[in-house]
């Protein structure tokens, strides 16, 4: 149980990661001007597109295990606490 | 009680920034037609501006578009003559962004194909590179502009070009993504360099930028 936790969480951390380099590289399209200023040059404009454009599909299967792996856990707590 | 207006508040003002509902001020010399021959038009208002330096404020008592490079004879037009010279067209035509909004637009200006005549272009020139005011370039071979009767506009829906949207001249490059609209020309550059890259062309856009392909493809 202790190796499905490590990996639950680590799917949830990728998750998070995933959330957030959605949301930059989004602004980064729109607002990149100012994403381009703080990630000095990094995330510029075409970057920023190219990584917002291929992040949907990782993000959904990230986003499904995530979905599965919680319904797992919560069934496996509730045979344990006989609820 | 306290959190929940605070909360409440917060999340109106994140709204109310990301939304892009704020409408700019601008100032238009007469008011825009929404409809044109049964078509419904989009707003001045519905651009969103993505400039490389902010609106550009050109002064018209000295303004001049240039066509330059590989021709017979360069041409200086002031304002009044590239407008009063040539012949005007109108056209209604989408301008799509690579960032995902789109606005339907009629343009009113002249052909770039009867500027560019006018200069007489030299064998072998097969590229047109277009200069903004604020240092923007990009570029589009001199059939598509020809063959297409791509427009310099200077009204959109029937309003002279504020600033904002690009006075004195945008192009109008149909059927191309909107980094090719380039605002503020003053200068057509024709070139045999078929491989120049403008500004957004050199940091990865597609130097093609066909609608029907995607804006990363060459």
């Amino acid at each position: 149980m202790e190796k499905f936790r490590i990996v639950r969480i680590s799917i949830d951390l990728l998750l998070i990661l995933l959330i957030a380099l959605y949301i930059i590289t989004g602004f980064g399209i729109t607002e990149y001007h100012v994403v381009e200023t703080i990630t000095f040059s990094v995330l510029s404009k075409p970057v920023s597109h190219l990584i917002h454009s291929n992040l949907i599909i990782p993000f959904l299967i990230i986003l499904i295990l995530h979905v599965l792996l919680s319904t797992k856990m919560i069934s496996y707590y509730r045979k344990l606490f006989g609820k | 009680m306290k959190k929940i207006i605070a909360l409440l508040v917060g999340f109106l003002f994140i709204i109310l920034v990301f939304s892009g509902c704020v409408q700019e001020e601008l100032f238009l010399d007469a008011v825009e037609v929404r409809e044109y021959n049964g078509e419904k038009l989009s707003s001045i208002f519905d651009f969103r501006e993505n400039s490389i330096k902010g609106t550009q404020y050109i002064n018209k008592s000295n303004y001049l578009l240039k066509i330059t490079g590989l021709v017979k004879n360069q041409k200086n037009y002031t304002y009044n003559e590239t407008i009063n010279n040539f012949q005007n067209y109108k056209k209604v035509i989408t301008l799509h962004c690579v960032e995902g909004w789109s606005v339907k637009i009629l343009w009113d200006g002249i052909l770039v194909k009867d500027l560019i005549e006018e200069s007489e272009p030299l064998e072998g020139t097969n590229t047109l590179i277009f200069h903004a005011y604020d240092g923007y370039t990009t570029s589009l071979p001199i059939e598509y502009a020809e063959g297409n009767n791509i427009l310099l506009a200077f009204k959109i829906n029937n309003v002279t070009l504020p600033p904002e949207r690009g006075w004195p001249f945008q192009l109008v490059a149909e059927s191309k993504w909107g980094y090719k609209w380039i605002k503020w020309v003053t200068e057509i550059e024709l070139s045999d360099n078929a491989d120049y890259e403008g500004y957004w062309e050199s940091r990865g856009y597609s130097n093609n930028a066909d609608l029907n392909k995607s804006y990363f493809d060459d």
